[in-house]
């Protein structure tokens, strides 16, 4: 068709190949017609080098099979993230919250009512992926499965620039055009800015610098390390700031993270536009958001934009309301966003300075609800549309030692014997499911190698 | 630490419906903590009872108690609801039914409308009634309980009921005794608040006795004798939005076959509704007496009865909104006296029962901590806003000019909330999905095609299909609804095997 409108999509960071497959997937041709134009480098490559878990959603939506994924980007499995000097000991936050529902009541809120909440990890035995990163065990959950056995989730550590020209390739199956050409842009019915920056100054932008964030960073990409390959990023609490490591089959990326903005070889500043679809120029990834590497959160943000963008794709570019309606979902997904980890920061125990003035900082009214409303009572209810941390919050909380002074009460319903029976039951299903695992290592080398993996030294656990 | 002991008793203030469905709830989801629990009602203080038509939530709430489907249906003789069918609101003509179920199957991840929207763009034939078996089956007058396979096109719809409200509640009443309620027959002359705090201490009965207790549910209708007379909350009045403040009602005698459905139908001054029961059937004019005298509403609902009027008409006043708050200290409001919608799309037993589901839930320490109140709250105002948008969109889809009342309601000024969200259905057909709230995306979708507002545009996904393979895959779906209804059972006969009453 000659009335097909034209997207153009500004390459920089990984949102840009992410939003030429995405789109390309998802626009019909007959009505769009997309170019990307390349960056010559990927911006801050190693803040996406640990996803969350939804990524595998993504990959499933452009039908990319998942062993030349890992394979292509040199992926390892992750099961979550390490915080260590964050709480009063280290802990795991996964991608599931710790325990099973019982009688229809919640984890946290039985173990509350059985006394057995002294810290996070005493939940330990009742988390599989918990107790699976810890042994460095690794088995997908079973498709159609049995529970607990087919509950978690697992994400990837990678490499950004792999994934970045696979997608690439992708999108040009799906049709999209490459250009090197930025006067392509003039004349486009709609301007994707992906090229982690604003194109100009005069998008207003709204500083999260006062919710305890960092100011600057230094990054670095190693050789492997250790040896064992890990299977979640370790996330440790310095006086300084602190730092952010992951490994993938074949690369180890460190970020270090200074509430100074002289310390690091990089300043930056946490925050959002006010309006990240403004008239014909849409910013996505970090021309719309800087938010730090914590749960996978700028890679996820990307995603989420992507996904919601095709949800609410307007059929004519130039009408206001889908895009008024796209800036309040995402600016609702931002703050929310902003909400979790200004908490990371507020409740932490972490010594220092810094993270003194972090502790006794304001933090935004609907962090300060969610926190009193869990260290009240163990409520987690959604903010309505919200559902970004659902899984994250209590470990995040207990973690860092937000024990909650009451519980549901509903919990003292459960009859003992059912929850000492689900309680044995829990704790031996995982025992033998992890024990019976074969190590990250071997199930990498078994299925899934990348050129270049160098983990096999490990013997069978 | 804010913990003050836990609650030890609870005292139910009023007998209708709301006391009743509180009083069943607490005594039975709550029985572990041993409550000391006492409802007060005075028998001189009558009920409306003319039959009431519900939401299919009703049953998770039953199920909940564990109370048996087939023996409520037939203590409180009650029929199955597909949905409600809507004359006249859009256009005077108009009639579609909002049925408790899908339309269509989403194709390419792209919501199952945008095809519809699509193909009368495109000069195909569609109309959303045809991909909904509810509609279909409540058409033909059909009902059997939905198969348990979900794969099965005839799981593909929920159900509610309509039945005499005050069985109900006479139902709830033995449940509620037999779990060791206690109720106290008794009108109360006076509550005494606490000094101090202000929390209510007790109330005092006509016959001198006083009743304590650590919490109270206000349940005694419009006038909030606990969180108004006594707590002075304050009302949000919404009468701006919806203008209608009386109904009248009479219940009559049944004629024809007994239907699967509620109808609502617009008229000059408001609308009337139709319930049909198992013995009889209830109706009731709402209307707003700026435009309508009482006498004249009255011969008007009278006058489109379908048999012989079982009752003399009763007339009711009512100012629609919502308590400022319906929980303040120890005094948490449900039912009418924590405010009123009129009865358009059967939503008055679901706020009772989100209030009752979400206190349970909130379940407070005796001192009822700010927290809990203030969560609590924020869940009612949602509910209640979101209901009170939804039945405002009824009034203001339309093209009605026919009498000064629909002049006037032609002209009011939106909430932003509704505004924003019919812009952008208007714009391409998106509806905003939100976890709390009795409507989701097929109820607004049903009042939006059903009412005349039909999307500029379509989801542009959707031309993934080519449209020449439309017409077919309309035609498939159709054709699978058809042939589903046609199996299902005649919905009197499935009254008459499943729940007759005595």
């Amino acid at each position: 068709m000659s009335t097909a409108q034209h997207i153009v999509i500004v390459g920089g960071d990984l949102s840009a190949p992410m939003a030429a497959a995405y789109l390309g997937r998802y626009l019909p041709a007959s009505r769009f017609k997309i170019t990307f134009i390349e960056a010559k480098t990927l911006a801050r490559p190693e803040w996406c080098s640990s996803t969350y878990a939804d990524i595998r959603k993504f990959n499933r939506a452009l039908k990319i099979g998942e062993t030349e994924f890992i394979q292509c980007c040199g992926a390892s499995f992750k099961l979550g993230e390490t915080y260590r000097g964050w709480g009063p000991a280290p802990y795991i936050n996964s991608f599931i919250e710790y325990g099973a529902t019982i009688g229809g009541i919640g984890f946290v809120a039985l173990m509350l009512q059985q006394e057995r909440l002294s810290s996070l990890n005493a939940l330990t035995d009742y988390a599989l992926p918990v107790k699976a990163s810890l042994a460095g065990k690794f088995l997908p959950p079973e498709a159609k499965g049995r529970p607990i056995l087919s509950d978690y989730d697992y994400g990837y550590h990678f490499n950004p620039q792999a994934y970045a020209d696979l997608l690439i390739e992708k999108a040009q199956g799906f049709g999209v055009e490459i250009s090197t050409d930025p006067a392509i842009m003039d004349g486009a019915d709609l301007v994707i800015n992906a090229s982690g920056a604003p194109l100009d100054d005069t998008a207003s932008f709204i500083s999260w610098a006062q919710y305890g964030f960092g100011r600057s960073y230094t990054a670095r990409t190693l050789s492997p390390q250790n040896d064992d390959l890990s299977l979640t990023t370790h996330i440790t609490a310095k006086a300084t700031g602190w730092t952010f490591y992951a490994s993938n089959q074949t690369i180890d990326a460190e970020v270090e993270v200074f509430f100074d903005a002289g310390k690091g070889q990089h300043k930056y500043e946490c925050g959002r536009l006010e309006q990240p679809w403004l008239g014909n120029v849409l910013n996505i990834g970090g021309a719309a958001l800087t938010i730090e590497p914590i749960m996978g959160s700028p890679l996820r943000m990307m995603q989420h934009d992507l996904e919601r963008l095709v949800k609410l794709f307007p059929p004519v570019l130039k009408d206001p309301v889908e895009r008024q309606e796209y800036n309040r979902l995402t600016n609702n997904n931002y703050d929310r966003l902003r909400d979790y980890h200004s908490l990371q920061y507020k409740t932490s125990t972490a010594k220092g300075a810094g993270w003194d003035k972090r502790r006794e900082m304001v933090i935004p009214k609907t962090a300060k609800y969610t926190l009193d409303l869990f260290k009240a009572r163990a409520n987690l209810t959604p903010l309505d549309e919200d559902h970004l941390f659902t899984e994250n919050w209590s470990s995040l909380f207990l973690g860092q030692n937000i024990i909650p002074e009451r519980y549901n009460a509903l919990a003292d319903s459960v009859e003992q014997v059912e929850i000492d029976t689900q309680l044995t039951n829990i704790s031996s299903i995982i025992k033998h499911a992890v024990d019976s695992m074969p190590t990250h290592e071997d199930f990498i080398a078994k299925h899934c190698p990348a050129e270049g993996y160098s983990y096999t030294k490990r013997g069978n656990g | 630490m804010t913990y003050a002991g836990p609650v030890k008793s609870i005292v139910i203030v009023g007998g209708g419906t709301a006391g009743w469905m509180t009083a069943a709830g607490l005594s039975s989801v709550l029985s572990h903590l041993n409550l000391d629990i006492t409802l007060i009602e005075s028998a001189a203080i009558g009920t409306i009872g003319v039959g009431e038509a519900t939401l299919p939530h009703i049953r998770y709430y039953n199920q909940k108690l564990g109370i048996d489907e087939a023996e409520l249906m037939k203590a409180t003789k009650a029929t199955f609801k597909l949905g409600i069918e809507f004359k006249d609101w859009g256009k005077i003509g108009d009639s579609y039914i909002h049925p408790f179920g899908n339309f269509g199957f989403d194709i390419n991840r792209v919501p199952f409308h945008h095809y519809v929207t699509r193909s009368q763009k495109s000069g195909i034939d569609a109309s959303m009634d045809r991909f909904s078996l509810p509609v279909m089956a409540a058409r033909a007058g059909k009902f059997q309980l939905p198969h348990t396979d979900s794969k099965n096109v005839l799981s593909t719809f929920g159900f509610a009921y309509q039945f005499d409200a005050g069985l109900y509640a006479q139902f709830l009443r033995k449940f509620s005794e037999a779990r060791g309620l206690k109720r106290v027959e008794g009108r109360i002359t006076d509550v005494k608040l606490r000094p101090g705090d202000g929390y209510i201490d007790s109330v005092h009965l006509e016959d001198g006795t006083d009743i304590k207790g650590d919490i109270f549910i206000d349940c005694s209708g419009f006038r909030g004798l606990l969180i108004e007379q006594t707590m002075k909350i304050g009302y949000k009045d919404w009468t701006n939005y919806l203008p209608c403040d009386r109904a009248v009602t009479a219940a009559c005698e049944h004629k024809g076959p007994s239907l699967p459905y509620t109808r609502a139908t617009a008229k000059s001054a408001g609308w009337q509704w139709r319930i049909p029961l198992q013995h009889r059937t209830g109706n009731g004019y709402v209307y707003c007496s700026d435009y309508i005298s009482d006498d004249e509403a009255a011969a008007s609902m009278l006058g489109e009865l379908e048999g012989e009027a079982r009752t003399d008409p009763k007339t009711l006043r009512f100012t629609t909104g919502q308590r400022k708050k319906s929980w303040h200290k120890n005094c948490v409001a449900i039912g009418l006296s924590s405010g009123f919608l009129e009865p358009l799309e059967s939503t008055g037993i679901f706020l009772i029962q989100e209030a009752i589901t979400n206190f349970i839930e909130m379940f407070p320490t005796k001192n009822c901590p700010q927290i809990d109140q203030d969560e609590y709250n924020r869940i009612m105002d949602l509910n209640f806003e979101r209901v009170r948008d939804f039945l405002l969109l009824h009034y203001v889809a339309t093209t009605r000019s026919d009498s000064p009342f629909w002049n006037h309601i032609r002209n009011i000024e939106l909430p932003d909330s509704l505004k924003y969200k019919m812009d952008l259905f208007r714009s391409s057909g998106r509806i905003i999905s939100t976890e709390t709230g009795a409507f989701k995306d097929p109820s607004w979708l049903a009042v939006y095609y059903g009412q005349g507002i039909i999307p500029n545009n379509y989801d542009p996904i959707a031309d993934h299909m080519p449209l020449e393979a439309l017409p077919k895959e309309l035609a498939r779906m159709q054709h699978l609804i058809r042939q589903a209804v046609g199996t299902m059972r005649d919905h009197g006969d499935y009254i008459n095997t499943y729940c007759k009453a005595a």
